[in-house]
């Protein structure tokens, strides 16, 4: 017997509701048999394929590490959090849905500070007046460094924040922040702007799969089902 | 089963008695320099070392967590840790040695394990006419290691590129901004292109526009730094020439000298150059066999700034056997009293030196 294909999915959050809607429009409804909070889901009609509830973040390394088969969670995040995705992960298909970028953000009244040799300018001007790093707020902190890195940034620190990033600034937890953002709203608010050539990533939910498994999987007939179902080729 | 080394781990594979020889061995050399060995830490403080390094510590050293310690760092080299070390001791001057594993976190594709054994030594003198004299010391001790080994020597020197910025006919912002980055060559690419066009300016304007009520507008343009004395494309010109020296050591000073029509500064680091390159050829080294680039070493470690050299071996995948420099500023940055004093040292992977 063949075990149930299992994908974890976003348990809560903006995405959660386009995820369940992309699954109804491929005929695959996800439908609720527990208690309100429960985090218990199914597909109708199909017990070969188990849905998974996780916190969105979660996702990639489980299914790096084979706990779940497959994942539909932020491009974002699994960049982020699996950093060996390429040898590791297969991406099955990008879905038209979860936009956001990955961007640098700063104070609107730095106003000599456009581009990121701007930054990297104040970054050092600021590291030998005060002996300190320029600090960066990220919840991505591996995409961040791996940026800079390409870009030749150097005299910052990465302080790592979890939530609210548009707020670090204010806070006076950091100087600038590099954080996800679909429509610029909540950085417009909180009188943040984008450096010119800042964009760290474009990111979109995407449906992938951890390597072994689809290999080791490939007449697995509720696998191919289901593929076939979400628009796989 | 269980397992001691997570799958996929590069093996060092070492014939621990041919490794006990070749321990002896160097063991020999350096109680012959005069050379002490010392004991460092193999686990150190994150925070002094990220302060140092910055972000890009986190990709190449293992980094922990610990909740009384604070985030600590396994040594990714010795050169910090000896350092440290003699600033402790309260000597003035000292020649130290130390052996034992560093770790360095390595690419996907890298053949390189990340565990390594090295020796690495490390003399700091206290005053700037010794300089010269031991930078030819500290490689002649490496070329005493290496002799037995078909190894390709590179030298460079980081004095010569940023003398030669020291000379240009621009700002002083202008200046540190390229010495900056001489480590990082698509940036200083850049910055050149950059500096010595003075159209910037106007794409600048255009960008503030909005904040005209605030007048910032002025205020950026009176100090405007970017926008002063841009670099004559002559000067440009001598930069790129300086920059792709590369010849055999021994015709380095007379390529420099005919690039450098007669500029002070310049001259005194050819100078330099050419004094080093007297000792070597007195210390027997064949001097067109060695190379000279002015770039070298330019895209690794960043404390280098003064004579740098590496030791390749054939098999092109594997990294220098040796590798080593002067390092003054780093020393003048964590000993702030100790005016004048300086340091050179270098690595040597004995681990890889049973592979060739």
């Amino acid at each position: 017997m063949q075990s149930r294909v299992r994908i974890g999915i976003p348990s809560k959050g903006r995405l959660k509701s386009s995820v369940e809607k992309f699954f109804r429009t491929n005929s695959l409804d996800l439908i609720k048999n527990g208690l309100e909070r429960e985090y218990v889901l199914n597909f109708e009609n199909r017990t070969d394929i188990q849905p998974v509830l996780m916190n969105a973040s979660d996702i990639p390394l489980e299914v790096r590490k084979g706990n779940i088969d497959l994942g539909l969670t932020g491009k974002d995040l699994l960049y982020e959090k699996v950093s060996d995705w390429s040898k590791t992960i297969v991406e099955i298909r990008q879905l038209n849905f979860g936009f956001a970028n990955l961007v640098i953000a700063l104070p609107r009244f730095w106003v000599d500070v456009n581009t990121l040799d701007d930054l990297d300018d104040i970054a050092h001007f600021y590291r030998k007046k005060s002996s300190k790093r320029l600090k960066i707020a990220t919840k991505y902190q591996n995409l961040v460094r791996e940026f800079f890195v390409t870009r030749e940034l150097v005299d910052y620190q990465i302080v790592e924040s979890q939530g609210a990033t548009e707020g670090a600034i204010k806070n006076g937890l950091a100087d600038v922040i590099a954080d996800i953002t679909s429509t610029g709203e909540t950085l417009t608010q909180n009188n943040l702007k984008l450096l010119d050539d800042g964009l760290i990533l474009k990111s979109s939910a995407t449906i992938f799969a951890n390597k072994d498994y689809i290999e080791k999987n490939k007449n697995n007939e509720s696998l191919k089902d289901f593929l076939r179902l979400i628009g796989s080729d | 089963m269980f397992e001691l080394e997570s799958k996929g781990q590069k093996k060092n594979n070492i014939d621990l008695v041919r490794l006990d020889a070749e321990k002896n061995r160097i063991f020999k050399i350096f109680e012959k320099s005069k050379l002490i060995e010392v004991h460092v830490p193999s686990l150190l403080n994150a925070s002094e070392l990220l302060d140092l390094y910055g972000e890009d510590l986190r990709l190449r050293a293992y980094t922990t967590s610990d909740p009384v310690l604070g985030e600590q760092v396994l040594r990714p080299d010795f050169t910090l840790p000896i350092l440290m070390y003699f600033l402790g001791s309260g000597r003035k001057e000292a020649k130290y040695f130390c052996l034992g594993n560093i770790w360095r976190r390595q690419k996907v594709s890298s053949i390189v394990p990340s565990e390594q054994l090295q020796v690495g030594f490390e003399f700091f003198d206290k005053s700037r006419n010794e300089k010269v004299i031991r930078d030819v010391e500290a490689y002649l001790l490496v070329t005493k290691i290496l002799k037995k080994f078909k190894v390709r020597a590179v030298t460079g020197d980081l004095q010569i590129l940023t003398s030669a910025i020291n000379e240009l006919n621009t700002s002083e912002y202008k200046k540190n901004a390229l010495k900056r980055h001489i480590w990082r060559p698509k940036r200083f690419k850049r910055l050149i292109e950059l500096f010595s066009n003075s159209r910037m300016a106007f794409q600048k304007k255009s960008i503030l526009g909005d904040f005209d009520k605030f007048s910032v507008e002025k205020s950026i343009n009176n100090s405007g730094p970017i926008f002063e004395n841009p670099i004559k494309t002559v000067d440009k010109s001598f930069i790129e020439k300086v920059q792709k020296v590369h010849s055999s050591l021994g015709d380095a000073p007379k390529i420099l000298k005919s690039i450098s029509e007669g500029s002070k500064k310049f001259s005194l680091a050819i100078d330099n150059l050419e004094k080093r390159v007297e000792l070597l050829k007195a210390g027997n080294i064949n001097l067109k066999e060695t190379e000279f680039m002015v770039t070298y070493g330019m895209t690794t470690l960043e404390y280098y700034d003064g004579f740098v050299f590496g030791f390749q071996v054939k098999n092109k995948r594997l990294p220098p056997i040796a590798q080593g420099g002067r390092y003054d500023s780093l020393c003048q940055t964590l000993a702030k009293n100790k005016n004048g004093f300086g340091a050179i040292g270098s690595m040597i992977r004995i681990d890889f030196l049973q592979k060739i």
